[in-house]
């Protein structure tokens, strides 16, 4: 396997500079940018695996970079920023990158990010030649029906049998909350009643195994005070 | 007002001397006395002598009243006396009237003897010179003129005229007289005024013209139609003119006055309003003022739009401007912490590291506590369960309930429907568990209460505190105010800040109350309208942490169950269950209670032997749904 190569983006250099020895640590070969332009001119002169994005930077932003590179390549981007807000994640997600990480984050959960998107772009790249019928995608998570194996960028993950029976209920039906009965009822079989601690209990669990932060999932979201869903992604 | 009256009163007594005095000389007096002593004496000599000396004294005793009418002595003040108090004219006019009153009331009772008539004259006399001395006075006042009835109606009369003037000029030019901006009500009642009293003159002029026959119009038929008919029918044709140019303008009026109303509605919404009323009409003034004040109104409200952007803008940025070096800060000691350090060095990277943390939670909550109180965040509230919300949340928690070790006791009906956002509800409830479980004394429980009500839902989260509490309840809730007053634990004192204006934002209120060593914090959710009753039986969990999940399941099932019969006796859960009570006792507060709300500590501790279950699921809970009948003992 060839080096992997990341192009790390922001305006601020000591914060380029952490990141880029960070990802060196992991045997990543870094390019540095400082704005938008500079990271479009990496692009086009080198063969990059994964892009971490700056949203505020002078020149040209994060958000407009993305768009123009999305004309083009299909390379995936970590976006980060210090806007906190629902709002701005929903848009750096809708114009195309693929994932968001709020300034001050946790340099761990940095890498753990990058290593599963690179797992899952190259792991895609290979799958894409084995297309089995019945897998269930969402985002990084791959669930396929016959073997009932669920695959997380690229990585297998064992579920005990409850757990993939709620895992298989809620990603088929991406978007829509199901209360604590509804779960019981259909992963048991059998009205329950109270199941409220059971089914958190187990969506705890599944977060655990799936989710890169299970403090901030990404997929399987608690909706306090009406249930529990997996997120639409595309 | 004594004093006058007894200074005039010495001076007028001498006055009133004169006055009879001159009252019984007058010249009438004198000639009836000549011709009286004329005919006792039978001289002429007598007679004219008696006449002369009359004549003389009464003019003196004359001279003498109207010199000192009035006067004050001592004083230059004139003293105007009873008389002097009526008006001029009034005064003239009865001086002109006693005459003619006296020759009239004389002719009335036939009284022509002479002494009826000196009796009459005498007093007439007496009247009539009482009012030239009260003219006199006045005169001598300088009130002549001011005192008179005249004077008082001449502003009124002056109005009236100006108003008749102004009329009759306005008709002639056509321009808009009645010069009243903001006052198109009194503008009508002067149109109807003039109108009635223009349609009155030309009828009753027309009646005159016609009926008169010394104007030539006599008994002529013209075209066959008599005076009387004709007169009849200009008097309808004059009202029809008159009423048809009321009912004109009227009908004018009223569309200018609903396009004003519309204008105002639009101005009331925060819109531009424009002038929508013609130049001639009089609420023309006042559809340009509406028009001023929409334009001032959506300036306003720019303004306010703008100064909440910039707000919003300026926390952004200072937002950016904290996390972007604390983000290079946390990245570098990570990267410092990877080295190969000296087991001091590391240290104090991992202090370095834990502080820093911190820091970057406390810019976050600041930040959160900024935005939730500058209204600028979207909140999406829906009705949730506040239930459903609650157990998740202590789901969520039961790793960190299992740490601590102090259960938490909840009593809660089946679901409890109330407005809120999903995601702030549960930062809410994190924080108040949170707060309950950093600060409680060990060995101790914390109580979870959610009380539904017929407006409003009530959670109140009691815990015993491992530490004095010597603040006010309502201290606590001031932003950066630590119950730890010496700031050494974790938390930045914002917490209970945020929790409570999120509160506030979903219509509710957050409050807190200090018993002792008990800290109370009560939520006050709005309820959802569902048109359902509030249900009211609750159940009792205990949450510890350190039981499996299917205890938990076990004793909640066993609360719903047997909450639904409360007077089935509570049945033995499973091994190792402290003996439960004989039928027919209230029964004990284990955990397998029926619902009534919990007031003081359970005098059971609630220890269990979880059973042992080696499997990762839950079995098939229909073996234990169940309660069994008779009691272990």
């Amino acid at each position: 396997m060839g080096q992997t190569t990341i192009l790390v983006v922001d305006d601020d250099r000591e914060i380029v500079g952490a990141i880029a020895k960070l990802l060196e640590l992991e045997h990543y070969t870094v390019l540095r940018a400082y704005d938008g332009l500079e990271a479009l001119e990496a692009l086009h002169t080198h063969d990059v695996q994964l892009m971490i994005l700056d949203v505020m930077m002078p020149r040209m932003d994060g958000l407009s970079a993305t768009m123009q590179i999305r004309k083009e390549k299909n390379v995936p981007i970590l976006l980060l920023s210090a806007k906190t807000e629902d709002a701005d994640k929903i848009a750096g997600l809708a114009i195309g990158a693929d994932d968001y990480l709020t300034k001050p984050y946790n340099p761990m959960e940095l890498v753990a990010r990058v290593n599963a998107m690179l797992r899952r772009y190259l792991a895609l790249g290979t799958a894409n030649q084995t297309t089995r019928g019945n897998v269930v995608t969402l985002g990084g998570l791959s669930l396929d029906l016959d073997e009932k194996q669920l695959t997380v960028d690229g990585a297998p993950v064992h579920l005990t049998a409850t757990e993939y029976r709620i895992v298989s209920l809620l990603m088929q039906n991406p978007g829509r909350v199901y209360n604590a009965e509804e779960i019981y009822e259909r992963v048991w079989n059998e009205p329950g009643y109270s199941v409220e601690n059971t089914v958190m209990v187990h969506i705890r669990r599944i977060r655990e195994k799936i989710e890169i932060n299970p403090k901030n999932p990404k997929y399987l979201k608690v909706v306090w005070g009406l249930g529990y869903k997996m997120e639409k992604i595309q | 007002m004594d004093t006058r009256w007894k200074r005039s009163n010495s001076g007028s007594s001498k006055q009133l001397i004169a006055f009879v005095v001159v009252l019984l000389t007058n010249p009438f007096v004198a000639v009836m006395l000549r011709a009286g002593v004329n005919s006792f004496f039978y001289t002429r000599a007598a007679g004219l002598l008696v006449f002369l000396g009359c004549c003389i004294v009464c003019v003196v005793c004359t001279v003498r009243l109207f010199l000192r009418t009035g006067c004050v002595p001592d004083s230059d003040e004139i003293y105007l006396g009873e008389a002097g108090r009526l008006p001029t004219d009034l005064l003239v006019f009865i001086f002109l009237a006693t005459p003619l009153f006296a020759a009239a009331f004389l002719l009335a009772t036939s009284l022509y003897q002479w002494i009826a008539i000196t009796v009459v004259a005498t007093l007439g006399g007496g009247v009539m010179l009482e009012c030239l001395l009260a003219i006199a006075r006045k005169w001598k006042a300088g009130r002549l003129v001011a005192d008179s009835l005249l004077m008082r109606l001449l502003p009124g009369i002056k109005r009236f005229a100006r108003f008749v003037l102004r009329g009759l000029r306005g008709i002639l030019t056509g321009e808009n007289y009645l010069d009243l901006h903001y006052q198109a009500g009194k503008a009508w009642v002067h149109r109807i005024l003039w109108v009635c009293s223009a349609m009155t003159g030309l009828v009753i002029a027309s009646y005159l013209v016609l009926s008169n026959q010394l104007l030539g119009v006599g008994n002529a038929r013209w075209f066959g139609i008599g005076r009387y008919t004709a007169f009849a029918m200009f008097a309808i044709l004059t009202v029809a003119l008159g009423c048809g140019y009321l009912i004109w303008h009227a009908y004018r009026d009223i569309q200018s006055f609903d396009a004003l109303l519309t204008q105002i509605d639009i101005a009331a919404r925060g819109e531009d309003a424009p002038v929508c009323v013609p130049a001639e009409s009089s609420l023309h003034a006042a559809s340009q003022a509406v028009a001023h004040i929409g334009t001032h109104l959506k300036e306003s409200v720019d303004a306010q739009m703008k100064s909440e952007r910039m707000k919003l803008d300026l926390i952004t940025n200072v937002s950016h401007d904290l996390k972007t070096p604390l983000t290079s800060i946390i990245g570098y000691l990570d990267l410092l912490e990877k080295q190969e350090l000296r087991p001091e060095t590391r240290d104090y990277v991992l202090i370095l590291r834990k502080k820093s943390e911190r820091l970057a939670a406390t810019v976050a909550d600041l930040f959160t506590l900024a935005k939730a109180t500058s209204r600028s965040e979207t909140l999406k509230i829906e009705p949730l369960d506040l239930v459903m919300a609650a157990r998740q949340t202590l789901g969520d928690l039961s790793d960190s309930i299992r740490a601590v070790g102090i259960p938490v006791k909840a009593t809660m009906p089946e679901s409890a429907i109330v407005r809120a956002d999903s995601a702030k509800l549960y930062r809410v409830l994190q924080n108040i568990l949170d707060n309950a479980l950093r600060y409680s004394l060990a060995g101790t429980r914390i109580y979870l209460d959610v009380t539904p009500g017929d407006i409003a839902t009530r959670l109140t989260l009691t815990n015993t505190a491992s530490y004095e509490m010597t603040f006010a309840a309502d201290e606590v809730l001031q932003r950066f105010v630590r119950g730890d007053a010496s700031r050494t634990t974790e938390g930045s004192g914002l917490g209970l800040s945020i929790a409570q204006t999120f509160m506030q934002n979903f219509g509710g209120d957050l409050a807190v109350e200090v018993r002792g060593d008990a800290f109370v914090v009560v939520l006050t959710f709005q309820n959802e309208e569902t048109g359902e009753k509030a249900k009211n039986k609750r159940a009792t969990v205990v949450y510890s942490g350190d039981r499996s999940e299917e205890v938990l399941l076990e004793v909640s099932e066993w609360e719903d169950v047997l909450s639904e019969e409360p007077e089935e006796e509570p049945p033995a859960p499973q091994e190792g269950e402290p003996p439960a009570p004989q039928e027919g006792e209230p029964p004990a507060p284990q955990e397998g209670e029926p619902p009534a709300p919990q007031e003081g500590e359970p005098p059971a501790s609630p220890e269990e032997e979880p059973p042992a279950s080696p499997e990762e699921e839950p079995p098939a809970p229909q073996e234990r749904a169940l309660p069994r009948a008779e009691p272990v003992v």
